[in-house]
Parts: structure tokens; C-alpha cells; sequence
């Protein structure tokens, strides 16, 4: 089943109907199509839409906190304001933004194979992923949720139609998350050269993989918190009511889900950076086979540490079997910041790209530190539920994996679409990005520290010129959002049309026209079948 | 920067070792963050490589700095763990002669109860005494955090939890829901008042035996305001869902039944035991029962307060003071207030 592409290095020149994007026309030959790179593409649009509707909403619950207490919001339009900013964020974006896009899009090619392992798996999945968004703008419609986007508790007694609808989307996304980790695994597993052993894969391979695995572990919890849910809303069994059972429960099983999930997001992202990171610096990555270990580490790790969410209110002993495990994934993320760091002193090209990687380096440092205040038992007491928690997680999430998406998407840009974007706006939109990320959740910890407590735009005078500054730090962050989505947009239609191998890359993804053709690369189709 | 730091200081005593772990590793963060910044820094600013030379070195090994960074982490999350459970345990190990109140939380309110069975919405405290509080929730999960006093723990459903501090200033602090509970989240609200020692004492018997300090009629207008009556009677003659309290004493009232009555001590008795009984034609039978909130004394207080409602309209001023006998009050014609109805 390996196909033999890594000795068919040189790029052959391809006729211009022939690329992935030209071959057919129509949406319905976008719909149906079982070409990964199709699917790619259509899953960067479904999560771009995410996370421009998300992005919207946070703008909105910043511009309420320009000023204490409610200004043109009521406490309830907030409560469904940042309940369905964190749930599509997180949902439809940062779960399965990196595997979906980028690694539907470049792991096949990264591998020299034609296509994913299970094409057909792989647009079962897209359409999964597509009903679940519906049912998010279904939600929307009837008026959002303003249960939190973690479903504490109390959803069980009030919820209303519209946590039905984002409840069933979770059990769709869920299932859209499997059959693409199903997907990638056995790609990797089946797909790769035989030349190719597990330590020549792109590091970006193995941090997909290392996700996968755990997404098809975890996912399952997530699907059956929600069908416990949905069964005990319209049936009324009992069997997780907080009153007559654990009212842990739930809690439990969601936290084991998203646990594991969401630290082992930023896998895929370290995964994109160290791409960017060696091709621009010439070199393979420092350390390469630690990198490659280290992901599976962080994922093990992650795996067993999902009672660290439960701290005020379990047993003492188990909070500390939670802190320790907590703290051992500090340990991998460091070595792999030093191993970056190591990589990056040996000099580097400056690109867009690469300049969103330098980025990411910094962000999982301060996201990583603060994590450390939270993972240290009783300062963590303390942060939680303050704005502290909401800053650490938007330096993992937001400067881990969507700065990494965005790193990602800038050095594959040129061989999805064959043009290249203007370098000078792609950087200030970057930097655009950076400058206003730091204000805005910086000044998110001082105030934590302080007590500013999270979702609620009730907090004392001493705290207004912070969530002020922070609400000017979030409209800059915007406004670089808005030059870097145009700066790309722009090339589809005036950009030049970019070489095969734009930033002198050495992945087997270089080697291929941009965009590439139907079939990857041509030259193997032929043997392929033979 | 040290305003930072002075953010984590509190008012608590007992608090000074979480102070000073999150100071130590305030700095430790800023300088490795620093450093880290600078380095990117400088990596960004410099003169690129010349690549044929990057290509032909020789790969180092760093051997030493790889066991380095991995160890330092290890021994730095070490030594955090280490303090922060030490910190923990006494977090959560309140002392056994600390004061205890019973803490909670129903419907968005806060309500604290004091060892001799007074509630209040207010939480007071004896200043530098150890105060335990039981937390335990009547519907949602909340969590009652006051971050001057570096105090926070979940109220669950079904749940006991405890949190205990030792307040070292007198003066009061702000207290509220941490935890997103939903649609009242952001009003459940309340303060945290430090008296010192004798003080708290002092207001513990005045708010549970009001009549030592106050007059009856005083009395009776507290209960009026903290009682949950003003939401339905107002003091001004205008009707919201019940009557108005303004001139009702003394009055002739229509039934629902077509009786007529005069508004007298032993109708507003009956109407605050069971208000059921005998309703004012045009008003809904919704009141609740108060027969278990009021004790007898209380119910005279309200009743003396209700008729210096009715004096000061038709501007009588002979004094009211209620805890003697009421009975021979003399009031002369009916009511001037127009017929809401």
C-alpha cells in the first residue's frame, strides 16, 4: 500500500487545468470530493467562519468591559455572548482546527501519498464537522446557551433547547474528530514510503499522531456526557441528577475528555513551528528524536491529569495526585521550548511565517509559566475563576494554537492555492497580532492576581483602566486579524503565482507542484497503480 | 511592579506563606520570560546566517545543556509542588477553636448563619480570630470567593465543603460569586464586615435581639426593610402588588367578601400570620405567611411601626411607642388615602 514517492524527488511541470482546484468545477464537486486536499480546504473555510463569528462575539464582550457593570449588554445577552465565543472557539476551532486543515491538507503529501488512508472516512468526517456547525448557528438562532462553554451542573435543571442543539453538535463534532485521528493514524501507519521510518517522518506527522491517538481515546467521554445529557433532560432517569447522584459526575467525564483534548492541541502546533523552524533555518530541528518523544509524552501525561479542573471541590488527596501529574508536563513543553530555541540560535530567514513561530515560542513560555501558578495548589485556589485562568488559556490556545495555525497557514498558503502573498503585510499583520495579543491578556493576569473574577462585567472602579487597556489591546489585535485575512485573500486574486518550493523547503510537500495536482504527484500515480 | 505583588496581599493572617510562594514565582516567570523575550529579540534583529555554513556544520551534541534543562524544570516543579501542598493542607485544615458559621447559597444569595441560629446576607466576623465556614449550596454549584482575604471555596449541592481565615484588619471587604452560576451570577454579591473583637460581639446581640437597642418602632421599620416586605408595600400610598402601608392603620377596607372591617392590631396580626384569611377586595391572596418569621414581640413592633405610618398623614404627632399597650391609640376619622381599587 506504501507509496514509493520519496525517490521521485524532482517536480514535474504540470499543464494548469491539472492542479486540485482546477480540475472540476462547481460546489458539488467540492462537496462530494474525497480528495484530501479538497477537504482541507473546505474545513479551513468551515473553521475560518468559526472563528470569525467567535472572534466577533469576544470583541463584543470586550467593548462591555470597557466599562463596569452593564453598559449595553444585559448579564444574560453576556452569559450567551462568551458562553458561544468559548464553545465555537473551542469546538469548532481549536480542537479540530490544526489536524482538520493543515494536517488533511500536507500530511499526505508530507508522506509522498496520494490521498489520506480512508478518502471516504475522511469526507464523512468533513460532513459531520458541517452538521455540527449548523446545529452551532441552529443554537445561535434560538438564542445561544448561557450555561458556560464547560456545561456546569446546574444545565441539567434549566437547560433549554438551544443547549440540546450545541449538545447534539458535540456529539457530531466528536464523532467528526474520530474519523479524522482514525484517519490520520492509519495514514501514517499505512501511507509512509517505505524508505520512511518512524524518525524520518515531519515532526508535524508525528505531533498529529501523538493527538490523534489521544482524540480517539477521549472523544468517546465527550459523547457519552452528552447523550447522558440529552437522555436525562428528556427522560429524567436520575442517573446524573447532581441532587440524587455524584454531582461530580458529569463533570468528571466532561473534564476527561477535554482535558487531555485541549493539551494536546498545542501538539500539532509545536508540530507546525518546528516545520517553519527548520526550513527557515536551514537545519533539521535540534534534538529531533526528543521532540518526537516528547509528544507523546505530553499526551500520556495529559491523559491522567483531568481532575486538575476540580481543584476546590474534591478531596485534598486527589487534588495533590492532580498537581503532581499537572507538574510533569511541564517538563516535556520546556524541553521542547529549549529545543526550539536551540534551533532558532543557529540563525534563521526571516518570513511571515517564521515570524509567527518566533511568536508561538514566547507565548508557550508565558502560557506554561502561568499554567505553573494554577498546577501550584494553593495559589491555583486562589486564580481560579478569575481572569487569570482566562489569560493562561488564551496564551495556550490562542498563542499556542491559533498563532501556530496562522504560522501554519502562511508557509502552506503557496502550495494550497499557487500564489504567494505580499511578505511586507503579511509581518505587520503578524506583529499587528503579537503587539495587541500581549496587552490584551497580559493585563488579564495582574487583574486574576488581584481577584478580578472571569465571565462577568461587574468588577470594582480599581480594575477599570486594566479592563480598559485590555479592551484597546483587543480591537489592535483586530485590526492585525483583518490585514493578515486580507493580505491572503488579496493573493488568491492579485497575488503572483508561487514556485513549488517557495521557502527552499526539504519536505517531500516541496517537491510537488503548487497547488499540486489531483493525484499528488503525478509521476506516481502511474506506478501506483501498476 | 510591586503593585503586583501587593495584589496578592491580604488582609489575612496565616496567608503570608502563598503570599510570598506567589511573589517567588512572580519573579522567577518575569525573568525567564525576560530572558526568553530577549533572546527571540535578538535572534529576529541579527544579521542572517550564511547558509552554506549552517548547512556544513557539524551538529553539537549540548549534552550539558540538555540534561540541564531538563532537570532545572523538574527540581523548579518540584519544590512548587512541595510548598503549594504544604500551603494546601493548611488551606484546607481550618483550626479547632475557630469561629464557625454555616454558609449558603440559594437562588443567586448569599446567607450566613451565626452559631446562635441569626441569619444575615452579610457575612461578619471577629477580627484576627480563626473563622470556619461550612459552605453548602440549596440548587447550583457556587463558589464564595474574597480575594482581600484571600478566601475562596466552592458551595456545592449536596456537598460540605469548609474554608476558614483569620481576618487581620478591621473594616469590610467585598465578597462574591466566583464561579459562573448562570443569570444572577454577577449580582450574588455581598460584603465581608471585620469588627474587632468586642465590636462583633456587639453586633451579633443587636442584629439577634434587636430590642435591646432599639425602639420597637425602630424594630418594626428594620423588619420592614430586611424582611422582603418592600417589594409588594410601600410607605408612600402608591400600590404596587399589595397596599400601601401609608394610612392603612385605622382604616375601613371592603372584603373580598363584601365584609367591612377596620384595619385595627388584630387584623394586621391575622393578615401577617395567615394572610389568607381576610383579603382587601382588589388584591390578589398572594402574601406568604410570616407567622414563623415574627415572633410575638416582632409582630408588635410592625404594628406600632404601621401606625406612626398612619399619624404622621394626618400630621399627629403623640408618640408611638408600641411596646405598651396600643389599644386606646386614638385615631379619629377614616383614612383620607383614595381607594386603590
Amino acid at each position: 500500500m506504501s507509496v514509493g514517492a520519496a525517490d521521485t524527488g524532482s517536480a514535474h511541470p504540470h499543464a494548469e487545468g491539472e492542479s486540485f482546484l482546477d480540475r472540476e468545477r462547481g460546489l458539488g464537486s467540492w462537496l462530494s470530493s474525497r480528495d484530501h486536499k479538497r477537504i482541507g480546504i473546505m474545513y479551513l473555510v468551515a473553521v475560518l467562519i468559526a472563528v470569525l463569528v467567535g472572534g466577533i462575539f469576544a470583541l463584543i464582550i470586550q467593548t462591555e468591559k470597557l466599562t463596569p457593570g452593564s453598559t449595553f449588554l444585559t448579564a444574560d445577552s453576556f452569559s450567551r455572548l462568551f458562553t458561544l465565543h468559548g464553545a465555537m472557539m473551542i469546538f469548532l476551532f481549536v480542537i479540530p482546527g490544526l489536524p482538520a486543515v493543515l494536517g488533511n491538507f500536507v500530511l499526505p503529501l508530507m508522506l509522498g501519498a496520494d490521498n489520506v488512508a480512508s478518502p471516504g472516512l475522511n469526507r464523512f468526517g468533513f460532513r459531520l464537522y458541517l452538521a455540527g456547525g449548523l446545529l452551532f448557528v441552529l443554537a445561535i438562532l434560538l438564542g445561544g446557551a448561557d450555561t458556560g462553554w464547560s456545561f456546569p451542573v446546574f444545565v441539567l435543571r434549566e437547560a433549554d433547547v438551544a443547549v440540546m442543539v450545541i449538545l447534539a453538535a458535540l456529539v457530531l463534532l466528536a464523532g467528526s474528530a474520530i474519523c479524522n485521528s482514525m484517519n490520520v493514524m492509519l495514514t501514517v501507519h499505512r501511507k509512509r514510503p517505505l524508505e520512511m521510518g518512524w524518525f524520518q517522518m515531519p515532526l508535524f506527522a508525528w505531533t498529529l499522531y501523538a493527538t490523534a491517538l489521544v482524540q480517539v481515546l477521549a472523544s468517546p467521554a465527550l459523547i457519552a456526557a452528552a447523550l447522558l445529557l440529552l437522555v436525562e433532560r428528556s427522560a429524567q432517569l436520575g442517573g446524573i441528577d447532581p441532587v440524587v447522584a455524584d454531582p461530580q459526575l458529569l463533570q468528571r467525564l466532561f473534564w476527561f475528555y477535554a482535558h487531555p483534548v485541549l493539551y494536546t492541541a498545542i501538539l500539532p502546533a509545536i508540530g507546525v513551528v518546528c516545520e517553519t523552524v527548520a526550513t527557515f533555518g536551514r537545519r533539521r530541528i535540534f534534538g529531533y528524536r526528543m521532540v518526537a518523544m516528547t509528544s507523546f509524552a505530553v499526551a500520556a501525561l495529559s491523559f491522567v491529569a483531568w481532575g486538575q479542573h476540580l481543584v476546590a471541590n474534591q478531596p485534598a488527596i486527589q487534588s495533590t495526585v492532580f498537581s503532581a501529574l499537572g507538574f510533569g508536563i511541564v517538563v516535556p513543553l520546556t524541553i521542547v521550548m529549549c529545543h526550539l530555541l536551540m534551533t532558532l540560535g543557529s540563525g534563521f530567514r526571516l518570513a511571515t511565517p517564521q515570524l509567527y513561530a518566533v511568536f508561538f515560542v514566547f507565548f508557550l513560555l508565558v502560557g506554561t509559566l502561568s499554567g505553573v501558578f494554577l498546577n501550584t495548589l494553593n495559589i491555583g485556589v486562589l486564580l481560579h475563576d478569575t481572569t487569570f485562568v482566562v489569560a493562561h488559556l488564551h496564551y495556550t490556545l490562542m498563542g499556542g494554537v491559533l498563532i501556530a495555525f496562522l504560522a501554519g497557514l502562511h508557509y502552506w498558503w503557496p502550495k494550497m492555492f499557487g500564489r504567494q502573498y505580499n511578505e511586507h503585510w503579511g509581518r505587520f499583520g503578524a506583529v499587528l497580532i503579537f503587539v495587541g495579543f500581549n496587552l490584551t491578556f497580559l493585563v488579564q493576569f495582574f487583574m486574576g492576581a488581584q481577584g478580578m473574577p472571569r465571565r462577568t462585567f461587574v468588577f470594582p472602579d480599581a480594575f477599570n483602566s486594566l479592563n480598559w487597556l485590555s479592551s484597546l489591546g483587543s480591537y489592535m489585535m483586530a485590526i492585525g486579524f483583518v490585514i493578515a485575512t486580507w493580505t491572503l485573500v488579496h493573493s488568491l486574486v492579485r497575488g503572483p503565482a508561487a514556485p513549488a518550493n517557495p521557502w527552499d523547503g526539504e519536505g517531500l510537500e516541496w517537491q510537488t507542484a503548487s497547488p499540486p495536482p489531483v493525484e499528488n504527484f503525478a509521476a506516481t500515480a502511474g506506478e501506483d497503480v501498476a | 511592579m510591586n503593585g503586583m505583588f501587593n495584589a496578592m496581599t491580604s488582609g489575612a493572617t496565616g496567608a503570608g506563606q502563598v503570599q510570598s510562594l506567589f511573589s517567588a514565582l512572580s519573579w522567577v516567570t518575569i525573568f525567564l520570560s525576560v530572558l526568553v523575550g530577549g533572546l527571540l529579540l535578538l535572534f529576529l534583529l541579527r544579521r542572517q546566517p550564511d547558509p552554506a555554513a549552517s548547512a556544513t556544520r557539524q551538529e553539537k551534541r549540548h549534552l550539558a545543556l540538555r540534561v540541564l534543562w531538563t532537570l532545572l524544570p523538574l527540581f523548579l516543579v518540584a519544590v512548587l509542588f512541595v510548598f503549594g501542598f504544604a500551603g494546601f493542607l493548611d488551606q484546607r485544615t481550618p483550626p479547632r477553636d475557630a469561629y464557625q458559621i454555616q454558609v449558603i447559597g440559594e437562588a443567586w444569595q448569599w446567607k450566613f448563619g451565626y452559631p446562635n441560629g441569626y441569619e444575615d446576607s452579610e457575612l461578619h466576623v471577629p477580627q484576627d480570630r480563626p473563622v470556619r465556614l461550612d459552605l453548602i449550596s440549596a440548587d447550583r454549584a457556587y463558589s464564595l470567593s474574597v480575594p482581600a482575604l484571600k478566601l475562596k471555596q466552592d458551595a456545592l449541592p449536596g456537598q460540605l465543603t469548609t474554608a476558614w481565615f483569620a481576618a487581620a484588619d478591621t473594616g469590610s471587604h467585598e465578597l462574591f460569586c466566583s464561579q459562573y452560576c448562570g443569570a444572577g451570577h454577577a449580582d450574588m454579591r455581598s460584603v465581608v464586615v471585620v469588627h474587632d473583637a468586642l465590636g462583633f460581639d456587639d453586633w451579633l446581640a443587636a442584629v439577634s435581639d434587636p430590642f435591646a437597642t432599639m425602639t420597637p418602632v425602630e424594630v418594626g421599620e428594620r423588619l420592614y426593610q430586611v424582611q422582603g416586605c418592600t417589594a409588594c408595600h410601600t410607605t408612600n400610598g402608591t400600590t404596587v402588588v399589595g397596599p400601601s402601608f401609608q394610612g392603612l392603620f385605622d382604616r375601613a377596607r371592603v372584603l373580598s367578601d363584601g365584609t367591612e372591617i377596620t384595619v385595627d392590631d388584630a387584623y394586621i396580626r391575622e393578615s401577617l400570620v395567615s394572610p389568607q384569611a381576610k383579603v382587601v377586595k382588589g388584591f390578589q391572596p398572594v402574601m406568604p405567611p410570616y407567622g414563623d418569621k415574627f415572633n410575638d414581640r416582632e409582630l408588635g413592633a410592625l404594628i406600632a411601626y404601621l401606625k406612626t405610618l398612619s399619624e404622621s398623614t394626618k400630621n399627629d404627632v403623640s408618640s408611638a411607642n408600641a411596646d405598651t399597650d396600643v389599644e386606646n391609640m386614638d385615631a379619629a376619622d377614616a383614612a383620607p388615602a383614595p381607594e386603590e381599587e
